[in-house]
């Protein structure tokens, strides 16, 4: 199947969590995990990766925690996709040409090029500044389960641990 | 790396071929792998799924072989990506099955949608009858690298 891994899904509702905070705000990894029902260790892999590519940035010590590096405005989820996947490449021979001696006149190349294209320009469109503004009825529902304790085990109560954002 | 697999991009390669040959035209699946540079058991199993699609059918016995199952204007890239990955989905969330309980709300869930919609327009217009269009010259060098590269094998 064509698609992201769990890995990117995961970073975006991280990224998604932070930016419905207020600008600035930092938070343990451990809350994130929490409020999003996201295994804890993943969690920590993951801003591991947005932290090297400038996206998240965190502190040590009391109040400390990880907080956006940049205003939400400025973070596209085209890059936590780069971040997180290394790029956005439909086939293998439009990353890297080499693979394919035949590349230069092939037909189908060039469709794969003009493909990741068109998802690379719209997933630099959708800024995280505005996927918080819609969210702020969603943002409360993620924080209620983890209220009535839902966290781990989720996947045993009927709530699948993937989808949910 | 966001990608199509193997398997997807083979089986592209696998109908621009019989695209670009004279309507009707019935080839062998070694013949075809050996053009394509293709191994056989991945394009048998490769061929198998295009069958089940409708995209291709066989004819068994002297002088079959595979030939595509309907005109070239009328198979699309994604055509070829729903039979061969099932389909273009971005992500898990947006699968039927195990819908995720906040959903409903979700803006990064919508952003997966839209995008997923964007490649599958994308992909529904591209049929392999223009890619046969800018293939004259490429077919060709096809088959003269797999000649360049099979005789040494063979002799």
């Amino acid at each position: 199947m064509l698609g992201i891994s769990r890995q990117t899904d995961y970073a975006a509702r991280v990224v998604l969590h932070l930016a419905c905070l207020a600008p600035g705000a930092k938070v343990p990894i451990a809350d994130i995990a929490k409020h999003r029902m996201l295994p804890l260790d993943f969690v920590r892999r993951i801003v591991g990766d947005l932290v090297k590519a400038g996206i998240l940035a965190t502190s040590r010590g009391s109040g400390g925690g990880v907080s956006l590096a940049r205003p939400a405005e400025e973070i596209s989820l085209g890059e936590v996709v780069r971040a997180m996947e290394g790029g956005i490449a439909l086939n293998h021979c439009v990353s890297d040409r080499r693979v394919c001696p035949l590349a230069a006149g092939c037909p189908v190349q060039s469709v794969w090029v003009d493909a990741t294209l068109v998802l690379d320009d719209y997933l630099a469109t959708v800024r995280f500044s505005a996927l918080a503004q819609r969210s702020a009825s969603h943002q409360p529902a993620h924080l209620r389960v983890q209220a009535i304790g839902r966290v781990r085990g989720a996947h045993q109560d009927g709530l699948p641990k993937t989808g949910h954002a | 790396m966001i990608g199509i697999s193997r398997q997807s991009d083979y089986a592209a390669r696998l109908v621009l071929h019989l695209a670009c040959l004279e309507p009707g035209t019935w080839v062998s699946i070694p013949e075809i792998s050996k053009a394509r540079l293709l191994p056989a058991p991945f394009t048998r199993r490769i061929v198998s799924c295009l069958v089940k699609a409708g995209i291709l059918r066989t004819l068994r016995g002297t002088g079959g072989g595979i030939s595509l199952a309907r005109s070239a204007s009328r198979i699309s890239l994604l055509d070829i990506l729903e039979a061969v990955e099932g389909g273009v989905v971005l992500n898990a969330c947006l699968e039927g099955g195990r819908p995720c309980v906040f959903s409903g709300g979700c803006q990064v869930q919508r952003a997966w949608d839209n995008a997923t919609a964007l490649l599958q327009r994308h992909l529904a217009t591209v049929t392999f009858d223009t890619l046969v269009l800018e293939s004259p010259t490429h077919q060709a060098a096809h088959i003269q690298r797999a000649e360049a590269v099979l005789k040494p094998a063979l002799s």
